[in-house]
């Protein structure tokens, strides 16, 4: 199936905005507008909403025209394109999506024809399938790992550095018990949540001004 | 690059890169929204953390049931496996 790499599902939707000449602003403004103003760190719509490895949203005017000899086209509306590579079956990513976030999805897809609200699970879902492109091609660097299961080894990577930093030439015993310890440490650590920058640390360049 | 866009109108070829950079950014749409779960993390970081996981895994399997001498060992070969996956994650370093 081209829409799936793997265990993570590459979605395409664009779904066509209203052309309504009394809405001032026009509905792709606002959707701008709403999209400038949302946040893309762990306080996401996506970060709240489980299973987003990446989500985009692109208000697109029209087609580009390269010139000659191309003849030139235009669409009849303008779209709202959404893409997303998330974890799971589609209708589970998009009852997700529903669940947890239905005031953002209203807020954005309102601007759209045909959109029935999140409220309604089942039109929900039928309205963004009916507007789902299927994908040609799909390519995941990653493609059999979950959002949590990838922020948990992104974590023991940025710990297991330390600890082999912190333990060169450290005593065999020592450094079994510690070791044990450590693992047990790791694993009752609270995951990081989706979309934030932690853990940070300061990147020493090893220049004159450090 | 070149077999699967050809087919596409003005197309310039991937190289030179400079009329190949301009064909990019003439058809391109700009993004108005874009989130990733894990933005301190590129592509290759994701990789190397899943192999880093992966041999931690093992070595813990091993880290109860061996002696001291055998872990220290073990533990060696671990640290050879991962050493080229710990990169520094996080924001790039910019100028000024």
């Amino acid at each position: 199936m081209p829409n799936r790499s793997g265990s993570v599902y590459g979605l395409t939707i664009l779904s066509p905005i209203i052309d309504d000449e009394r809405a001032t602003p026009s509905h792709d403004l606002q959707i701008r507008n709403y999209l400038a103003k949302l946040s893309t760190r762990e306080d996401s719509p996506f970060a709240l909403a489980p299973g987003t490895h990446l989500a985009r949203l692109v208000v697109m005017d029209d087609v580009i025209y390269v010139g000659m000899p191309a003849c030139e086209e235009h669409l009849r509306s303008k779209y709202l394109v959404f893409e997303s590579n998330c974890d799971g079956d589609l209708d589970g990513y998009l009852r997700g999506l529903a669940d947890s976030i239905p005031e953002h999805l209203d807020a954005i897809w309102k601007h759209c024809v045909g959109y029935p609200g999140a409220a309604n699970r089942q039109a929900f879902i039928a309205y963004m399938k009916a507007c789902q492109l299927d994908t040609t091609f799909y390519f995941a660097a990653v493609n059999d790992k979950s959002v949590s299961e990838t922020l948990r080894a992104l974590q023991t990577q940025t710990a297991v550095a330390d600890f082999i930093a912190t333990h060169q030439g450290a005593d065999a015993a020592a450094l079994q018990q510690e070791f044990i310890q450590f693992v047990a440490r790791l694993k009752s650590l609270p995951l990081p949540r989706p979309g934030s920058m932690d853990p940070h640390r300061d990147i020493k360049t090893g220049g004159r001004n450090e | 690059m070149n077999l699967v866009w050809r087919w596409s109108e003005k197309f310039p070829g991937s190289a030179p890169v400079t009329t190949f950079k301009e064909y990019i950014a003439r058809v391109q749409f700009d993004t108005d929204y874009y989130y990733t779960a894990y933005p301190h993390a590129t592509a290759n970081d994701v990789k190397s953390a899943h192999t880093v996981q992966s041999s931690l895994n093992q070595l813990e399997l091993l880290a109860e049931q061996c002696n001291p001498q055998q872990f220290a060992d073990a533990y060696l070969r671990f640290v050879l496996q991962v050493q080229s996956h710990l990169g520094e994650t996080g924001e790039a370093p910019t100028a000024g």
